[in-house]
């Protein structure tokens, strides 16, 4: 699925972006995610599932095997390939946008990319 | 914390059970990592704290809820049919379940129905007059302008501000210099005569507005065109654009309507077009029942020998990105500009000095209907909750009564959790039937409340039971039914968890037998608050019925008769003057066989004062003019007639006139409020209004009259012989025929006169003073049905606990009689039981009312919203019907013989 040119719901593009660093279980995920996005975007055990699976379903993430010290019971996630092209797709377009807005001197010029 | 990891595992078998709401096969998948992040959720939250897991547990239900329909949905998809067997099976085994216990089942499905029902009914009301856009394009941009107080334009907060009609000048200065706007257009209600056709001539709501309106509303014709630029000139042939109504009604929807000339209109007119059918004039200016029928283009000039100064209603639309605040800055700006230059482009239409303010065009048309929602949706929901209650006292004496059947169930091998299943699927099977019953009450219950509603209730043609207020019934009856039905459910397998199911029943018994009181006690709580509720606006209406309007009502008969229409068909030089031509019009009317006493007025009682001089009192500081006095031009029989008592000084006469000494008659408030003491008689004052500015001498003091609501209490006012002011007058007549009978003669009389306008508005009196009452009338109705409901219900609710513990407790209460125990005694212990529980819930009512006080306080009327009285009646009432709810078991508790109760266990 690798023409996802629609933009990326924000929910998903901060899952992608912290399964990016390490591959996590879902409390772990949730609690990463709420904390970045400022608000509950997963409510709960069912809001998260119901995401993880929607995402499983794109390609963009997959079951990943538990780090050696973890809890055997706990499911782990990875990002795939796709699910890292689509998430740097939509870091790149947001940067174009961030570029415009400095063009269009909403934004002070500088600043790293 | 030793008994950490016991206590999250037990929450998450809590968890697990929740989870039954989702259908099999998505459990089946989901079920493990599901209670897995809910344990690591929990363990956390523990960490933090008691508040903390209290949240998750309520974000858990919600999130659970939430995930029903996906889950259904995968289901479907994924596993076709065969993964949605087993919930289907579940929920026949819970239709069944329900089948085998009708009588339970109709109660239960009952109560909730009524909850829902009334909660959706008065939801999607709400939804209607306050949530919904108005209808047309870009509504949230519409934005009503218009003359304000002056301390007021910028609004206090965010606030709508008091507006009133804006002065032309002021209306094209805006249009001129703001730039706030993408158009701005002017509106002007007005009325078309037509020609007889036979039964009299016509009189047809009418508007006049500039040629933006249909630009900045979004409507184009159905048929036809708008208005051309030079049909606005005073002197263009007439043009007229008809709704659909119109075209249907009076043109019979002829196809070639456009281009054709209007007939029985008094100057040639051709109709240019037909507005769509789905146009709603805006209600912010039209009342729905005053629906402009014809709309003509406004031209500034028209009116200028009638009315010197005048005002029309301004519509604009905010330029995209334009926030209100910004524009209402810019047009305080405009105002202020004006005021140095042109003074007058600003004026209220009462003279008086003001500035030019805006509001949204749906703060302009809900207005301050909002207080008296509120109100209605706080009852439903009450009614919701006591519902619920209701259901649950219900679902837990089922529970109660159904040991030996879940005995047999559970040696036959089930398990807690099949059990709890099981009960799931009937409360869920309840939540559908309930919801589905509710909705159907909601279709009657909207039907309903638009037929009874007062017509001062705007939008009332947005409100629908639509798809929007049908999800959230939909959510409320999931809701209603499952809390109700699995509390009692989650308690069982909680105590079923390693023992054995027959002694977990045992020990929910008995813990749940705790909770019927407070389920029921809850129900009184809320019953006594709504019946509190509803004996304050009760009190309150009567009192508005019962409170004196300051004159005879009965017998009196009002009517409107234009001028207009005398004046051109009369020989020239036969009416030289606006009053002579009003004496011609009472003659008239008083020489009909059957009326008594005959005169004339500018304003009605139960009608908003059309005039509001300004006055200056001797002493007075130069420039501080008095304001909010209302005026009235009266005939000099205008006391006469409607029997107002004198209280000094002398009645007006017909040396009054034009051109002898300005004179007032001033009321007892006047004298109050305005005068701190001094002697009314022959003081003299300025009077100030749009044709300028005279003295008056005060030479008579009457009572007080009702001037548009008694609800506003009395108010100050200032009477001038119809000789001294222009103005339109109403004639006021005494008969002791019926209005039917006499209406006719009536018309007759007034056509003689004038032949082009129709009478207007022939009431009597004592209808006008209905109508004027017909809102307070539908708010006490409405809370009052609630509260009946409430009550009903309430007592439903004692009388099933109560019975069902008389019917627990037999054996002990067949031993204490056989022990000696009188049957008075037994009886008292039950009937205490029982008053006990209503006492609790009574307190906590009475504590309820007093909270929902302040929210009522808008609506009442000679009444203090925490009238002990009241509370204690309501609560009287309250014990009564408990009374009556415990009697019939207390009754049951003594007549079965001791003997037989001991034997049979």
């Amino acid at each position: 699925m690798a023409e996802s040119k629609e933009p990326l719901r924000p929910l998903v593009f901060a899952i992608l972006i912290a399964l990016n660093e390490e591959s996590k279980h879902g409390y772990g995920i949730m609690k990463v995610v709420n904390e970045q996005l400022g608000r509950r975007a997963l409510l709960g055990p069912g809001t998260l599932y119901r995401t993880l699976k929607e995402l499983r379903d794109e390609g963009f993430i997959e079951y990943a095997s538990s780090p050696k010290d973890a809890d055997s019971r706990r499911r782990y996630y990875a990002i795939t390939a796709e699910g890292r092209e689509a998430a740097r797709a939509e870091a790149a377009r947001m940067a174009d946008w961030v570029e415009l807005a400095r063009r269009g001197r909403l934004l002070r010029g500088g600043g790293a990319r | 914390m030793t008994n950490g990891p016991d206590e999250t595992s037990e929450a998450v078998g809590r968890y697990r059970r929740l989870l039954a709401v989702l259908p099999e096969c998505y459990r089946r998948e989901a079920a493990e990592e599901l209670c897995q992040v809910f344990a690591d959720e929990y363990a956390d939250a523990r960490r933090r704290g008691k508040a903390d897991v209290g949240a998750l547990w309520l974000r858990a239900l919600a999130d659970t809820l939430l995930s029903v329909p996906g889950a259904w949905w995968a289901c479907l998809r994924e596993n076709g049919r065969e993964g949605m067997a087993g919930w289907m099976r579940d929920m026949r085994g819970g239709f069944e379940g329900l089948m085998r216990r009708p009588g339970f089942s109709l109660a239960v499905t009952l109560t909730l129905g009524i909850g829902i029902g009334a909660t959706t009914t008065i939801l999607s009301v709400v939804d209607g007059v306050m949530l919904r856009p108005l209808p047309y394009d870009a509504a949230s941009r519409l934005v009503a302008v218009g003359a304000t107080h002056e301390s007021r334009a910028t609004g206090e907060g965010d606030g709508p501000v008091e507006l009133e009609r804006l002065s032309v000048q002021g209306y094209a200065a805006v249009d001129e210099r703001t730039r706030s706007f993408d158009g701005l257009a002017a509106l002007e209600p007005t009325s078309v005569f037509l020609a007889d056709a036979g039964d009299g001539p016509d009189e047809v709501r009418s508007a006049r507005v500039s040629s933006e309106l249909f630009e900045v509303l979004g409507v184009s014709p159905a048929l036809g065109r708008t208005f051309l630029p030079e049909e606005h000139r005073a002197d263009a042939e007439g043009a007229v654009l008809i709704t659909y109504g119109a075209w249907q009604r009076r043109y019979g929807g002829d196809p070639d309507v456009v281009g054709r000339p209007a007939p029985r209109f008094y100057q040639p007119t051709v109709i240019v077009g037909v507005l769509p059918r789905d146009f709603r004039p805006p209600e912010a200016f039209f009342a729905a029942e005053e629906s402009p029928e014809f709309w003509l283009p406004l031209q500034p000039e028209h009116n200028r020998y009638r009315n010197p100064r005048p005002t029309v209603w301004v519509i604009g639309k905010l330029r995209g990105g334009t926030s209100l605040d910004a524009a209402r800055d810019e047009a305080a700006g405009v105002a202020n500009e004006l005021s140095a230059s042109f003074p007058e482009a600003t004026a209220l239409p009462d003279g008086s000095a003001a500035s030019i303010g805006i509001n949204t065009l749906h703060d302009q048309t809900v207005g301050s209907t909002g207080g008296a929602l509120a109100v209605f949706l706080g009852s439903a929901v009450l009614l919701l909750l006591l519902a619920s209650l209701n259901a649950a006292t219900l679902f837990l004496a089922r529970l109660l009564d159904r040991g030996p059947e879940l005995r047999v169930r559970s040696a036959l091998g089930a398990g807690g959790s099949q059990i709890a299943r099981l009960l799931v699927s009937e409360a869920c099977a309840v939540a559908i039937l309930a919801g589905a019953l509710g909705v159907g009450f909601a279709y009657g219950g909207v039907a309903l409340f638009l037929r009874y509603a007062p017509s001062s209730l705007p939008n009332l043609a947005s409100v629908t039971v639509d798809a929007r207020v049908l999800a959230v019934s939909a959510f409320l009856s999931l809701g209603a039914g499952l809390l109700s039905g699995l509390l009692p459910a989650f308690r069982l397998v909680r105590a079923s968890r390693g023992g054995s199911l027959g002694s977990a029943h045992r020990s929910t018994s008995e813990a749940m037998a705790r909770l019927g009181p407070v389920l029921v006690g809850g129900q009184v709580a809320v019953a006594v608050t709504l019946l509190a509720g509803a004996s304050l606006l009760f009190t309150s209406f009567t009192r508005l019925r019962s409170a004196d309007p300051g004159f005879e009502t009965d017998g009196v008969i009002t009517l409107g008769v234009g001028l207009e229409g005398a004046m051109r068909s009369s020989a020239p030089g036969t009416i030289t003057d606006v009053s002579q031509a009003w004496d011609l019009a009472l003659e008239g009317i008083g020489a009909v066989a059957g009326v008594e006493a005959v005169s004339g007025a500018t304003s009605l009682p139960f009608q908003a004062p059309s005039w509001a001089p300004r006055l200056l009192l001797d002493g007075d500081a130069p420039g501080t003019w008095r304001e909010g006095i209302a005026g009235y031009a009266v005939t000099p029989e205008y006391f006469s007639t409607l029997g107002i008592p004198r209280l000094s000084g002398r009645w007006f006469d017909r040396s009054d006139r034009g051109d002898t000494e300005g004179v007032a008659i001033v009321n007892r408030t006047f004298v109050r409020t305005q005068l701190g003491g001094r002697e009314p008689l022959d003081l003299v004052m300025r009077r100030s209004d749009a044709f300028g500015e005279t003295p008056v001498r005060i030479v008579g003091v009457v009572d007080d009259v009702v001037q548009a609501r008694i609800e506003d209490g009395p108010r100050p006012a200032i009477y001038v012989p119809y000789t001294q002011f222009t103005g339109a007058l109403q004639a006021i007549l005494r008969t002791s025929l019926p209005l039917d009978v006499i209406a006719p003669d009536l018309r007759r009389a007034v056509a003689r006169f004038n032949p082009i306008e129709p009478v207007r508005d022939v009431m009597a009196m004592d209808d006008r003073m209905g109508a004027a009452r017909a809102t307070p009338r539908f708010q006490s109705a409405l809370i009052s049905a609630f509260a009946l409901v409430a009550v009903l219900l309430a007592a439903a609710g004692l009388y099933s606990s109560l019975s069902h513990w008389v019917g627990r407790r037999q054996r002990e209460l067949g031993l204490r009689m056989a022990l000696g125990a009188d049957r008075g005694d037994v009886q008292r212990m039950v009937l205490g039981q029982g008053l006990g529980v209503a006492l609790v819930g009574l307190l906590l009512g009475v504590a309820g009312a007093l909270a929902s006080g302040r929210a009522l306080s808008g609506l009442l009327y000679g009444v203090s919203p925490y009238d002990p009285m009241l509370l204690f009646v309501a609560g009287i009432m309250l014990l009564f019907v408990a009374v009556l709810a415990s009697y019939a078991p207390a009754r049951r508790a003594t007549s079965v013989d001791p003997v037989t109760v001991l034997n049979s266990q």
